[in-house]
C-alpha cells in the first residue's frame, strides 16, 4: 500500500492563526519543544509572556488541531491553607463545568504549583476569545499573587 | 429549511443518545425548552447532563458522581485529584466537587458544535469507568509518586 502523508493543512492553518494572533497582540513567545512525527513537525509547545505572566501554549497537529491549550501558573498553595483551599479549587472546577466552561484548576505534579488550563478554538472568529482568555489568565495569576483569588479579599 | 435552533439540536442529541443506551436505561428528554439539567441512571449511577444556553461557546457538560470526599487521607486525595486534573486536561475530562452535596464528580465538557450522540455516549461510558476506578481505589494510591526504595521489601516489617 502506498504511503500517504498525513494531510495537516487545516492544522497548519490553525497554527498560522495562533502565531499571527500572538504577533498582532505583541505577545512574545519562545518555543520550548517541537515534537517531530514521521513526516512533519507535529506538536508545538511554546511559552509566551502576557503582562508578566508565563503562559504555556500547546498545539498538536495530530490531536484536536483546531484548538490550542493554554496553561498558566497561578502560584503556590499558601502554607496555612489546609484542605479547605484544595476543596475550593475542585468546587470551582465543578461550577465552571456546570456553566459549560472547560477551564480547569489543578496542581503541577512536579512542584504542586496551582495552575489553570483551558483549550481555545483557533478558527477565524475565535481570535478575541483567545486573546481575552490569555489576559484573563494573567489577571488570575496577579490576583493569586495578591492573595485575592478564591478568597474575595482585597477588592 | 432553517438551521436548527439550539433547543432542536439538543433535543435531537438527547433522542439519539437515548437510542444508544440499553433499553432499561431510559432517558426522558426535557419537557420544556431552555437551560436544562437532565438526570438519568446508567449502571446505577446518576449521570447529570447540563447545558447553559447563555454560555459562549455553548457547551454540554456530562457529570458522573464518584462519591463523597473521603475522610481518610483527605488532603492527599484532594491533591491527587488536582494533579490528575492537569495530567488529563487534554482529554477534556477533569474532577470537581459539588459545593452543595460535597460529592466528587468526574466532568467532561463538549462544545455543542462538536457533540455527536456517539461522542456523548462514549463520554458517559468513559466517566463511568473513572467512577469504577475510583470505587476500587478511592485514595488514588496508584497515582501516588513512587518513593525511593519502593518495590524493595520493607525489612522493618519482616521481623
Amino acid at each position: 500500500m502506498a504511503y500517504v502523508p498525513f494531510d495537516n493543512t487545516e492544522g497548519i492553518g490553525m497554527r498560522c492563526h495562533l502565531l499571527q494572533w500572538l504577533d498582532d497582540a505583541d505577545i512574545a513567545w519562545v518555543p520550548i519543544d517541537v515534537v517531530l512525527c514521521i513526516d512533519h513537525p507535529s506538536a508545538l509547545v511554546a511559552e509566551c509572556t502576557v503582562e508578566g505572566t508565563a503562559v504555556l501554549l500547546q498545539h498538536d497537529l495530530d490531536e484536536r488541531a483546531t484548538h490550542v491549550r493554554a496553561t498558566a501558573v497561578l502560584g503556590e498553595l499558601p502554607p496555612d491553607s489546609g484542605d479547605t483551599l484544595l476543596l475550593r479549587l475542585l468546587q470551582t472546577n465543578f461550577l465552571a463545568a456546570l456553566h459549560g466552561h472547560d477551564q480547569v484548576l489543578g496542581l503541577r505534579d512536579t512542584d504542586d504549583l496551582v495552575c489553570i488550563t483551558q483549550a481555545f478554538a483557533l478558527h477565524d472568529a475565535a481570535r478575541d476569545a483567545f486573546l481575552m482568555g490569555l489576559f484573563h489568565m494573567a489577571g488570575l495569576s496577579a490576583r493569586w499573587h495578591d492573595g485575592r483569588y478564591l478568597t474575595g479579599g482585597g477588592g | 429549511m432553517h438551521d436548527p435552533t439550539t433547543d432542536e439540536r439538543l433535543s435531537a442529541l438527547i433522542d439519539a443518545l437515548a437510542e444508544l443506551m440499553p433499553a432499561d436505561q431510559r432517558i426522558d428528554p426535557p419537557s420544556r425548552a431552555g437551560p436544562f439539567e437532565l438526570l438519568f441512571d446508567v449502571d446505577s449511577r446518576r449521570i447529570r447532563l447540563i447545558c447553559q444556553l447563555d454560555a459562549t461557546p455553548l457547551g454540554i457538560t456530562v457529570a458522573c458522581p464518584l462519591g463523597p470526599v473521603p475522610d481518610h487521607k483527605r488532603g492527599t486525595v484532594l491533591r491527587q485529584l488536582l494533579r490528575l486534573n492537569l495530567a488529563t486536561a487534554w482529554t477534556g475530562t477533569h474532577m470537581g466537587c459539588d459545593p452543595v452535596s460535597s460529592r466528587l464528580y468526574a466532568l467532561h465538557t463538549l462544545a455543542l458544535d462538536e457533540a455527536t450522540p456517539d461522542r456523548l455516549h462514549n463520554t458517559v461510558r468513559a466517566l463511568i469507568q473513572w467512577a469504577e476506578q475510583w470505587e476500587e481505589d478511592p485514595g488514588l494510591s496508584r497515582l501516588e509518586p513512587r518513593r525511593e526504595g519502593d518495590g524493595q521489601p520493607d525489612v522493618t516489617q519482616l521481623a
